[in-house]
């Protein structure tokens, strides 16, 4: 139920001890121990899975989610509507799978942005230190006191409804987490021998913080992206449940949810399906993203 | 410790001065005339005025902030744009709701990570460790307004146990205020007993691994003083912490929560304000807020002094 | 020591808890009308009349924002238990005498002179008279206080005093809308002008107890009300409770005696339940209406704008937005109106095909593409908007629905930032002159939706509207809203859809409540059978 961009604590204090060698060898390492670990390999393929049915909705769904079937409303799952029918007699299962390109879409697109937006200010906030980095740390504080819906709600007040804005609005939502940890692996990795080594030999800072201390943040980062689309989908779903999502008809989960709640005696199913597809993508995704932070722990690894 | 307290407290004086400032500037970047909006459809161009000059909107950005903070100091936080009624009242009658949603839920999260955390920790990789990393997982990815609706589904539609939605007045009618209570409860406690039971069980794994835990049970203490004395004493901190920026989270009025079951707490309140463009009930709201987590923020301080005996405050 | 320092987040604990537990103090409600429950059987309505005493709960829905009469915000459906006017609507459409016990138009029209009842008190002690008269029309006639009300009384000068109970109000010009301006004149005391907002004081049967916002209002009877007898009630208490399905809950629960607000969709399953009585105002004031801005293309084509009207299929609509339970209508006025134009009642049938041809016609034979802005972010204009959008898709016109909070909605609306919406309007009056001068879709002045001076049939259509507003013959007036409202259905550009309707729930004990057609609530009547 968090929406709220968050990291187990200790995922921070893993990173800072990683060894600093070639990307090649601790990739395949980090992907065979993936593979070996469970919840991981069952987050990875049910993300894939309904990834998949994503990409292929437009082709699969057996009706037209937009289309009304006047006689049929609130019919409950049968061979022809498999999950039932809303009150304008649209097919739900339809709807659900026209959805997930929602879901999909904001989710991946406003981490893209965050990580982008996060990860530049991080970096320059740890490595040029100063008043940058304490004026934009307090700032990404202060934001980070306010529950994460609360603050989207504000940033859609300002900038209007409407797909992209909702985007947007989750992307700035979750830019203070990913500046924070970058600037916490900057920070670190700042003072280890080989960066004063690559300073005294006299390489730009653009080249240092480029070539060298970001390939090494980038571990942290993918299982912070992993569960940062997961907190996103449930910040879109919420917002949409609360009518700032992108508007109907689309067949956004959350609002299918909102109207869905007004007619549970009628319709429980309505109540319950779109949730679950929810519950169903963001748990692939988290169980993803704790499989990828176990992999890559350094801790887990037989390395020297 | 009570010096430090003070000291705190002095300190939150100029912050919220800050804020306050920031706060009012960010309202007024929100696009939308109040007093378009309150006047309606209907309305003529001096009836717009009038409006206006009664929000006091015609007047300079500067000035109307000024004009704020000489009435906040008096106490004085404004009227609301909407029906005219003194703002710190409006807020102040729907404080007690999200109090007592905020601290039912803590209650509850606190009864089921507990012993679910600590036992986590105790017993890695059993069943219990299992339990609780499917609970964690479950409850991250079950968004809250779908438990919420589930909920209704099962205890009001089905059992008809519980009321779906609303809160009866407490002194009129005490047993259907508490039934109404549990549903809200439940969604927001279910979901922080997760975190918390997480961060437990981290943070004792943490702990257990310490050089002062195999000291003492060297020493021949007993498993239990072990782990209530040392254990989890340190372990909580962290917890704390966590608990600490929830409940600040809570205070602030679980928005969905309190959408869903018609709890008329602070959060619909805000997301109310923030629609109507009602800048004075808004700019006070946030304030309220910023407050809320500041006080919260220095009790989980003070609290640290209970645990750990290292941490003194002069 | 350490047992000491232990306590104290413990006891700031259980402060806590003690104070969230005390909500605000609501005074004891004596004789709160007892929860049914399932009888046995349904029994006919007991008529052993009226019995006086007892209490009774409703919501309206939302808090009230102000009581000022002269305003029309939240509820302004309740100001009958407080406030009255010289005249009110009778059950037959028509006016009744009131405060008034008589009154006469002069020949020419420009005055209506009333004649007070003696003897009424307002609450605080003091006789109704003529002077009160001369100073409410005063009052509304101040444009700074920007009063709703102000809008029925725009061709009013003045009111003269002719003794202390023949109060004289004259006009500029012929306004047939007169009465209906009269019958929400509601006469409150001078001397309680300033605080009327919260501390309301008129002549109506109960009196402001106590105002709690957010929680609760509670009215007592009015001990030297003037009508005998009335009201039999001894206390109403009136909680805010915004969200409808909690509504039902306490209804049903017995918390509440009766409820205004009943989504639609629960309009059946309530009107199952034993103990509650469903009803609802009758058509006839306001409608849903779905309205182009002729300035915008291509609404400024008449063909696009008749097009437009040919892809509305109101039986859909209705069941698939309204559940069945609305009444559609084609026609702003309704059949009860006496200026109902029967024979343009097949004006538009809902044709597809006629529809494409149509567009064809005007240049956009695959169709075109546009953003229809919403009344609210959800709710029943959302809904028709999306049965009327894909009935659009079949002709090639492709809709994008634009959902927009209220708050948000109003100045876009105001300000003529759409090309069509989803729209409920019509102003509630007796006389027919009311939807050309109040609704904002049909009235030639102030208008959201691009009718200016330069359309080419404006002039005629102003011409018909002013003449049938100042002229005293029903008959010639009747046929001049036909060919106003001709004017209006062949240029197209509002499309009415269902009449907008209160519906409203109560227990079955309570008894002898009257709605009006304006949707106002009169208490004067009820009592409790139980």
């Amino acid at each position: 139920m968090s929406t709220e961009p968050s990291t187990e604590p200790s995922a921070e204090s893993r990173s800072l001890h990683q060894p600093s060698h070639e990307g090649e060898s601790l990739t395949r390492l980090a992907l065979q121990a993936l593979l070996r670990h469970r919840s991981g390999m069952i987050g990875l393929i049910v993300t894939l899975a309904l990834l998949l049915l994503a990409i292929l909705a437009p082709a699969i769904a057996p009706y037209d989610p937009l289309e009304m079937h006047a006689p049929d409303r609130f019919q409950p799952p049968s061979r022809t509507y498999l999950m039932g029918t809303d009150e304008f007699g649209r097919d739900i299962f339809s709807r659900i799978l026209i959805g997930s390109r929602i879901s999909f879409s904001v989710g991946l697109v406003s981490i893209a942005i965050a990580t982008i937006l996060g990860v530049l200010v991080g970096l320059a906030a740890g490595y040029f230190g100063g008043w940058f980095d304490t004026v934009t740390m307090r700032f990404f504080d202060a934001l980070l006191a306010f529950p994460a819906i609360l603050l989207a709600i504000v940033i859609l007040a300002i900038l209007g409804p409407g797909s992209f804005t909702v985007i947007l609005a989750v992307a700035i939502v979750n830019v203070p987490a990913f500046a924070r940890l970058t600037r916490a692996n900057v920070l670190a990795e700042k003072e280890r021998e080989y960066i004063e080594a690559t300073r005294a030999v006299g390489a730009s800072a653009s080249r240092i913080i480029f070539r060298h201390i970001l390939p090494n943040v980038s571990s942290t980062l993918l299982v912070q992206i992993t569960v940062s689309v997961a907190s996103a989908v449930l910040l879109e779903a919420a917002l949409s449940f609360l009518g700032l999502g992108t508007p109907p008809p689309a067949p956004s989960w959350g609002s299918m949810l909102s109207v869905g709640r007004g007619y549970l005696p009628l319709a429980p199913w309505y109540g319950i399906y779109p949730g679950l597809a929810i519950t169903l993508l963001v748990m692939g995704l988290y169980l993803l993203g704790d499989g990828l932070r176990d992999a890559l722990d350094p801790r887990r690894q037989k390395l020297v | 410790m009570g010096k430090y307290a003070l000291r705190r407290l002095a300190q939150m004086a100029p912050a919220l001065f800050l804020v306050s400032v920031a706060v009012f500037m960010i309202i007024h970047l929100i696009p939308g005339d109040p007093a378009k909006i309150i006047a309606g459809p209907n309305a003529t161009d001096e009836q717009l005025a009038a409006l206006t000059r009664q929000f006091g909107l015609d007047r300079p950005l500067w000035e109307q902030y000024v004009t704020w903070l000489g009435n906040a100091l008096t106490g004085n936080l404004g009227h609301s744009f909407i029906n005219n009624y003194p703002v710190n009242q409006m807020i102040a009658l729907r404080v007690p709701a999200t109090l007592e949603l905020a601290l039912a839920a803590t209650f509850i999260a606190v009864i089921i990570a507990f012993p679910l955390g600590i036992l986590a920790a105790l017993r890695p990789g059993s069943l219990v460790d299992l339990l609780s990393t499917l609970f964690a997982a479950l409850s991250f990815a079950v968004p809250g307004f779908w438990l919420a609706i589930l909920l209704i589904l099962f205890f009001s539609l089905r059992l008809q146990w519980l009321p779906p939605s609303g809160r009866p007045d407490f002194a009129d009618q005490p047993v259907e205020h508490v039934k109404a209570l549990i549903m809200p409860a439940l969604t927001l406690g279910i979901a922080l007993a997760a975190k918390l039971a997480r961060y437990l069980r981290s943070a004792m794994l943490d702990v257990l691994d310490r050089d002062y835990v195999r000291t003492a049970r060297a020493k021949g203490l007993q498993e239990r003083a072990v782990i209530v004395r040392h254990v989890l004493r340190n372990a909580l901190i962290p917890v704390i912490t966590v608990l600490g920026l929830q409940t600040g989270d809570l205070l602030s009025g679980a928005i969905i929560v309190e959408s869903v079951f018609a709890w008329p707490g602070v959060g619909r309140l805000t997301v109310q304000a923030i629609g109507w463009r009602d800048y004075a009930l808004l700019q006070a709201d946030v304030l309220y807020i910023v407050l809320a987590f500041m006080v919260i923020n220095l009790l989980t301080d003070l609290t640290y002094g209970f645990f750990d005996p290292r941490i003194r405050y002069q | 020591m350490a047992v000491k320092k232990w306590l104290y987040p413990l006891i700031v604990l259980a402060l806590a808890l003690a104070v969230a537990a005390c909500a605000p103090a609501a005074p004891p409600s004596a004789g709160e009308a007892p929860s049914t429950g399932q009888a046995a059987a349904p029994e006919p309505a007991a008529p052993t009349g009226p019995q006086p005493g007892g209490t009774l709960t409703l919501s309206l829905g939302n808090d009230f924002v102000t009581f000022d009469p002269y305003f029309d915000e939240e509820n302004a459906n309740f100001k009958a238990p407080i406030f009255e006017a010289p005249i009110r609507i009778s059950d037959d459409g028509g006016f009744e005498p009131w405060l008034a016990e008589s009154w006469e138009m002069s020949d020419d029209g420009l005055t209506i002179t009333l004649h007070l009842r003696q003897g009424i008190k307002f609450h605080n002690g003091r006789e109704l008279t003529a002077d009160d008269v001369v100073w409410a029309v005063e009052r509304v006639l101040d444009k700074d206080k920007g009063y709703h009300l102000s809008d029925r009384f725009t061709t009013a000068t003045g009111a003269t005093k002719i003794d202390d109970y023949t109060v004289a109000i004259n006009y500029s010009k012929v306004a047939n809308s007169a009465l209906d301006g009269i019958a929400r004149l509601y006469i409150l005391p001078k001397e309680a002008d300033e605080t009327v907002a919260t501390q309301p004081i008129g002549t109506g049967p109960f009196m402001l107890e106590e105002w709690v916002p957010g929680d609760h209002l509670t009215l007592v009877k009015f001990p030297d009300y003037w009508r005998e007898g009335e009201p039999y009630l001894d206390k109403v208490i009136v909680k805010p409770i915004p969200d409808p399905q909690s509504r039902m809950v306490n209804l049903l629960a017995g918390s509440i005696d009766g409820l205004w607000g009943v989504p639609l969709a629960d309009k059946a399953m309530l009107e199952q339940v034993e103990d509650v009585v469903v009803d609802e105002s009758p058509p006839g004031f306001s409608f849903y209406a779905f309205i182009m801005n002729i300035q915008e293309k291509p609404f400024d084509n008449q063909l696009v704008r008749q097009a437009m009207n040919y892809a509305v299929d109101r039986d859909k609509i209705n069941q698939l937005a309204f559940h069945g339970q609305a009444n559609m209508t084609m026609l702003p006025y309704a059949p009860t109106s006496w200026a109902y134009p029967a024979d343009l009642e097949g004006f538009y049938t809902f044709d597809l095909d006629k529809a494409k041809a149509l567009l064809a016609e005007a240049g956009y034979p695959d169709g075109f593409q546009t953003q229809m802005l919403i009344r609210g972010a959800a709710g029943p204009y959302l809904d028709m908007a999306q049965v009327y959008q894909q009935d659009l898709a079949q002709i090639g016109v492709e809709m994008e629905l634009l959902p927009t909070e209220i708050p948000q909605y109003f100045p876009k609306l105001i300000g003529s930032e759409f090309a069509i919406v989803s729209h409920g309007t019509g102003e509630a009056t007796v006389d027919p002159s009311g939807l050309f001068e109040g609704a904002a879709c049909c009235r030639p002045f102030r208008n959201f939706f691009g009718i200016t001076e330069d359309t080419t049939w404006f002039p005629e259509y102003k011409a018909l509207i002013d003449k049938a507003s100042t002229s005293l013959d029903q008959e010639e007036r009747k046929a001049l809203y036909h060919d106003a409202v001709k004017i209006l259905l062949e240029q197209g550009w509002t499309i009415p859809v269902a009449w907008r309707q209160q519906v409203y729930a109560l227990k079955s004990h309570v008894q002898g409540l009257r709605t009006d057609l304006d949707g106002q609530i009169w208490l004067n009547g009820v009592w409790l059978s139980q």
